[in-house]
């Protein structure tokens, strides 16, 4: 757990043996299906790298605080991860209430575009820059 | 497990055809089909309905189905439907809807040639001086589809019409959350939205229901089968427009916006064309969100499917990741209707 290379640089070292040997060797559905291990890798590669600051999490709670007050946010839950779900399930209630109807594009929606731009800076963040959809895409 | 059955299906089918014989000469898994598999069977029978050499497709479940999908029996129905309604599908032949042949529903359809293959139909250059051509074809498919409308006396297991199409697929959005493990705040966000903002006019017709480019099968400049009958419903034509024309269905050639495959004007010019009427296209947009909307929650209960352990796929797995991409442009495209009012 403390031996160098770490789990990031290990993961780093597959990903680019992955991509420079592997992948241009691989033709048709195995070339599609090694793109997909790629893509999954280098998802998990920047999970590993953002639980080391903890950034994507924050700043959906900043955003929650917002929208519901601090005091709401820290008793939600323990850890940030337990606190966002709680605080999920709270707000698809108060969606589903009608609470937001008025403003539909107003301070909710602040939230939740912090919500997707963080979960894509994880799983695809070409897709905030770009607006590109991942390849592949699945048929 | 096709394979394992091969004298089982060679008597059945030469009993279906009125064969003399059935040599099936090769059976091959076909790629793609989350949902369904696809067998290639190369038969070659003596007398009866289909003689000689013939390429057919064989079509069963996969290990899980997802939620809503049709049987195997009903999009046979469909797809005899469709075929007598003059849209081009492949030419549905025998039904076996007891499972007794190969231990599973299936039916066997005639093969369509050339590909499906969204990443070759949406990129390969070698097909742009045909892009027009195709896409107002498939405008034109889609509107003889959107002929038939209710009652049916074949299609009584589509359920009554409803009065509104709108309203009711995003009421069947809340129940599908309902059914995740995880709170999903932009899906329940946008259902709303599609509830409160059902559009007034609405019309009630046979839909596909997954009507896109890798279900459209093109073989150079030619149409040659509209395929995946599963989620076909009584809806809105206009629902069946939204799908094809969704940003997430492009497959990331966005300046196609009729499905990544040609310009929007073509497919309307072949729909209207086919009809001989001009339409209404502006409730299109609000179709889009239901459509990024509704393939969002699928590729989350497909992420759902491999994490339960229900099936083991990476593309079902990365699907599950994928959503986060639909509910950024939910957001994106919801925000760009409001404030265009």
């Amino acid at each position: 757990m403390f031996d160098k290379p770490n789990r990031a640089d290990l993961l780093g070292a597959a990903l680019r043996a992955l991509r420079e040997e592997v992948l241009p060797a691989l033709e048709g559905e195995r070339r599609y299906t090694g793109l997909m291990v790629a893509s999954a890798v280098a998802t998990v590669i920047r999970e590993i790298e953002s639980d080391s600051h903890h950034e994507p999490v924050r700043r959906v709670l900043d955003r929650f605080a917002d929208l519901y007050g601090q005091d709401n946010v820290y008793h939600a839950g323990v850890d940030g991860e337990q606190r966002i779900r709680a605080l999920n399930q709270h707000l698809v209630r108060d969606i589903r209430d009608g609470e937001f109807d008025d403003d539909p594009t107003g301070p909710v929606f602040a939230l939740l575009l912090e919500q997707a731009l963080q979960r894509l800076s994880l799983s695809n963040p070409q897709f905030i820059d770009a607006s590109e959809y991942s390849q592949p895409t699945p048929n | 497990m096709v394979e394992t059955h091969r004298a089982a299906l060679e008597a059945w089918l030469a009993e279906r055809a009125g064969a003399r014989t059935c040599t099936l000469t090769a059976i091959r898994k076909l790629p793609g089909g989350a949902i369904q598999e696809n067998w290639l069977l190369e038969v070659d029978m003596r007398d009866g309905a289909l003689p000689g050499p013939a390429s057919l497709v064989l079509r069963t479940d996969s290990p899980s189905r997802v939620v809503q999908s049709l049987g195997r029996e009903q999009e046979f129905a469909l797809l005899e439907v469709a075929h007598g309604a003059g849209m081009t599908v492949p030419e549905p032949l025998f039904l076996d809807s007891e499972g007794i042949v190969i231990g599973k529903p299936f039916y066997v359809m005639r093969r369509a040639g050339g590909t499906a293959n969204p990443r070759h139909l949406t990129r390969d250059p070698t097909l742009d001086p045909e892009r027009a051509g195709l896409t107002e074809r498939l405008g034109r498919e889609i509107a003889r589809l959107h002929v038939v409308e209710p009652p049916h006396a074949d299609l009584e297991f589509l359920g009554s019409p409803p009065t509104n199409p709108a309203k009711r697929r995003a009421e069947s959005f809340l129940e599908q959350l309902d059914g995740l493990p995880d709170p999903l705040p932009i899906l329940e966000w946008g259902s709303r939205w599609l509830q409160r903002n059902a559009p007034e006019r609405q019309h009630v017709a046979l839909c596909h229901g997954d009507y896109r480019i890798g279900n459209i099968m093109i073989d150079g400049g030619r149409v040659t089968g509209i395929l995946d009958w599963e989620f076909a419903s009584w809806s809105d034509p206009m629902e069946d427009i939204g799908w094809l024309c969704a940003r997430c269905w492009r497959f990331g050639v966005d300046d196609r916006e009729a499905g990544g495959l040609g310009a929007r004007q073509d497919l309307y010019r072949g729909y209207e064309a086919e009809t001989g009427r001009m339409l209404d296209w502006s409730t299109v947009a609000y179709w889009e969100v239901m459509a990024t909307v509704r393939w969002a929650i699928i590729a989350h209960y497909q992420g759902q499917r491999h994490v339960s352990g229900a099936e083991f796929s990476m593309e079902l797995a990365l699907t599950g990741r994928k959503a986060a991409e639909m509910e950024l442009d939910v957001l994106t495209q919801i925000r760009t209707i409001e404030e265009g009012r």
